[in-house]
């Protein structure tokens, strides 16, 4: 009996789980930044850091730079993952090169707190790949 | 140390000159040329590096909010969100087929973009496209320029009320010059230390 019980909990948790990702790239354009990949990192870093302590963040399981870690909320987490997906942009003159996207996702069973937290630290992300004056029109994610 | 050991020492080229051989003497001539190549290329690096940077103030006298194609396709003002990464030689083509105009951080995800029109205190005027929407008719703002970075930010009216005095030039060339810096080193890389500090600058002196 118990552990229908607790398949039940399991399978309603799974249910709910959801996620969505915040990118400032879509079909209609959007921005990619050309910054070194140790730069790019460290940014991810410090927008994380803003919002989860750093030593409860890890680094994400792709090649490129990547972070994760979790909010809460009562027992309910999500979590949230910062990434600088390798993209290629358009310079003013035509060219391309070579540079980042930032997007920040959030998956789990806590939107209420996961959602809000994926909005701050991709505009907070965003608004400091601006400052660096380092915008190319997106084309193509690499 | 002999005069000719300091020349052989600051001249690469010298230990292939052997005088007594044809061969040697053309080894020696396309090493010159070498070096003076590599000599005018890091010059010109130089000189690149050296673009002085400029601030002028200015009375927002006009905002309309628009896209940047439209902005461009109208001649009016590109500056870039694009920055950087306008070359040299680009730059200096839009800069005289749309003179005064710039575009300044162009956000292309929210496709929206601010043209703002200043009557600058030396007479002119000139068009900014950015995507900060914080400036009012009337503000008194700063366009920071050097090379291919321009920066549109809000300022003090004292600015633009009346020709600044020679401490609030300084003032505002200095913040102008530590964010040009910070962007640099953004740009170069370095150390998580370095860079933790440049981004520390860049959002103090750029926005």
């Amino acid at each position: 009996m118990r552990a229908y019980i607790l398949a039940f909990i399991t399978a309603i948790l799974l249910a709910g789980c959801i996620g969505s990702t915040v990118t400032s790239v879509d079909k209609n354009g959007g921005n990619v930044y050309v910054l070194p990949l140790a730069v790019v990192d460290r940014m991810l870093l410090g927008a994380m850091s803003a919002e989860i302590p750093r030593g409860e963040l890890s680094r994400g399981a792709t090649a490129y730079p990547s972070y994760r870690g979790d909010v809460t909320w009562g027992i309910d987490t999500d979590t949230i993952t910062a990434v600088a997906k390798p993209a290629v942009g358009r310079k003013l003159d035509g060219s391309d090169v070579e540079g980042y996207v930032f997007e920040v996702s959030h998956y789990g069973t806590a939107p209420i707190v996961g959602s809000p937290t994926a909005k701050r630290i991709h505009a907070k992300l965003q608004a400091d790949a601006e400052l660096t004056g380092t915008g190319a029109a997106f084309i193509r994610f690499k | 140390m002999q005069l000719n050991e300091m020349f052989r020492a600051v001249n690469p080229c010298f230990a292939l000159s052997p005088a007594s051989s044809d061969r040697g003497i053309l080894q020696y001539a396309v090493c010159r040329g070498l070096l003076a190549l590599f000599m005018m290329f890091f010059a010109g690096q130089s000189l690149a590096e050296g673009t002085p940077l400029s601030v002028r103030y200015g009375q927002v006298t006009g905002i309309e909010v628009t896209t940047k194609e439209s902005a461009m396709a109208r001649n009016a003002l590109i500056g870039g969100a694009i920055g950087v990464l306008i070359d040299d030689s680009f730059s200096g083509a839009i800069g005289g087929a749309t003179a005064g105009f710039l575009v300044t951080a162009i956000v292309e995800g929210d496709r929206r973009v601010y043209l703002y029109s200043l009557a600058l205190n030396d007479g002119g005027v000139v068009d900014v496209a950015v995507a900060r929407p914080d400036l009012a008719i009337g503000h008194c703002a700063a366009l920071e320029q050097d090379g291919s970075h321009n920066n549109l930010r809000p300022v003090s009216a004292v600015h633009c009320e009346k020709k600044g005095t020679e401490q609030h030039e300084d003032h505002r060339l200095e913040i102008a010059q530590k964010c040009k810096t910070a962007r640099d080193q953004l740009a170069a890389g370095g150390s998580a230390q370095d860079i933790d500090r440049a981004l520390h600058d860049m959002r103090a002196y750029c926005d």
